[in-house]
């Protein structure tokens, strides 16, 4: 089996795990655990076609907060929770482990190559989470606003004379 | 600090009595005060199991308006929550709560409070009820089949998940057991996160090293990479960056500030153990 689809397999026990650890209602595990072995299938998907690990991780973290925000609003829960049980994957536990060893081992060059890893897959993460949620605040004033417009709209033909 | 609550709270009820503002259309029954340190449980506890701020926020005011308050002025930081009531007729109350205590991620309760709070705004329970049902749900704790369960599942797959081989996954995950033995029962004498951080990393490495030494063939790097993942304070981080979204960056700057060192305090702990290992091996 190549690694990739071992990784794939691997990625939904993972998820699972987490849901499971953070005590998320069993009626939302099974959804929560698909987002993460769909972020992980965008990711590899994502490295087969764009250079690095900065783009690929990016697009997958946008991905898996677009699917959070669609399962909270069908379920009527917080998005983070889906996120979080989604992101899981992307988590740069590996470089981090890295740098930590190099940084033991006095390797100093290792040390800031897995360094610089790390905080690229952190900062693509964020930055993919960021452009879903700043899309979906934008959404949720329009909506507030639209609704404030009709209230205002329906107050001033009641009070209007006929 | 206790006595200017007490008189704080006292000068309101005097105060009410004097300007007594229940008029007909107002609801007379709602106690404002009770009201008003329940909604903050509900916060406070919110923001423990792992709820962003500006939801809470928004959650808190709903919640008060729909029980009649003309305004509800609500600020909540990771560290404090203060909460004002403007009512109809212009009485305003205050209160805040200082948030302490270690945070325990549970999304159930999270969804329960954000579930209850929803019922509130469509009918508004009576404050005994509101407040029956708060406790209900923070009674709840996270069963061990659970806890235990997801620390084995995700320790274990994350060992392969990150290259290692299935003896790897099996020791990843017994330390996952111990991992959260640790969070059920160290926890309370370690109410410090990063402390506890810090000593829990030891000592899991500790154990993987002295693993490494008498199970030939075992990667000790896949098992630590396995256990570092559900360490991580990846819930505080991601909470940290949806808080500076949001526009909230006292709360944004003070998560994403913690949950580094938090993070800090692992890599410390881990790093440690790999020297004294590398010491005696």
């Amino acid at each position: 089996m190549s690694p990739e689809i071992l990784q794939l397999i691997m990625a939904i026990p993972a998820s699972l795990g987490f849901g499971l650890f953070f005590n998320l209602r069993r009626r939302l595990l099974l959804p929560a655990t698909f987002g993460g072995f769909l972020s992980w299938g965008v990711y590899l998907f994502c490295t087969k076609l764009l250079e690095g690990i900065f783009f690929p991780c990016l697009i997958a973290s946008a991905v898996a907060a677009l699917y959070a925000e669609l399962l909270a609003r069908h379920y009527h829960a917080p998005a983070s929770i889906f996120f979080i049980v989604a992101v899981i994957p992307l988590v740069p536990g590996r470089p981090l482990f890295y740098t930590m060893s190099a940084a033991v081992q006095a390797n100093w060059a290792e040390c800031y190559d897995f360094g610089m890893m790390t905080l690229q897959y952190a900062a693509a993460i964020a930055i993919g989470i960021s452009v879903i949620w700043a899309a979906f605040e934008v959404i949720e004033q329009a909506k507030v606003s639209k609704d404030k417009a009709v209230v205002w709209f329906n107050q001033r033909r009641n009070q209007s004379p006929k | 600090m206790e006595r200017t609550a007490e008189k704080s709270i006292a000068t309101a009820e005097t105060s009410s009595r004097i300007f007594d503002c229940s008029d007909k259309d107002s609801q007379e029954d709602v106690h404002w005060i009770e009201l008003l340190s329940c909604l903050l449980n509900i916060g406070d506890v919110m923001v423990s199991c792992g709820g962003d701020i500006r939801s809470i926020e928004r959650t808190l005011g709903r919640v008060g308006r729909a029980y009649g308050a003309s305004n509800m002025n609500v600020l909540v930081i990771t560290a404090v929550i203060i909460v004002t009531v403007t009512l109809p007729c212009g009485q305003e109350y205050t209160q805040s709560r200082r948030i302490i205590g270690a945070p325990q991620t549970d999304f159930e309760k999270l969804e329960a409070l954000s579930d209850l709070c929803r019922q509130c705004c469509e009918a508004p329970l009576s404050v005994d009820q509101l407040k029956e049902r708060f406790w209900q749900i923070n009674a709840s704790s996270i069963d061990n089949l659970a806890l235990y369960g997801g620390g084995i599942l995700s320790t274990g797959a994350f060992a392969v998940f990150f290259g290692g081989s299935w003896i790897d996954a099996i020791f990843a995950a017994l330390i996952g057991v111990f991992v959260c033995f640790t969070m059920r029962h160290w926890r309370n004498y370690l109410p410090n996160t990063l402390i506890y951080n810090f000593v829990v990393a030891l000592a899991a490495g500790m154990l993987i090293g002295v693993a490494g030494m008498f199970v030939p063939g075992l990667s000790t790097d896949m098992v630590t990479i396995g256990v570092i993942m559900v360490l991580i304070p990846g819930v505080a981080m991601t909470n940290a960056i949806r808080d500076l979204i949001a526009g909230d960056t006292i709360s944004g700057v003070m998560r994403l500030v913690e949950s580094l060192l938090w993070a800090v305090a692992l890599a410390l702990g881990f790093m440690l153990s790999m020297y004294l290992i590398g010491l005696v091996g």
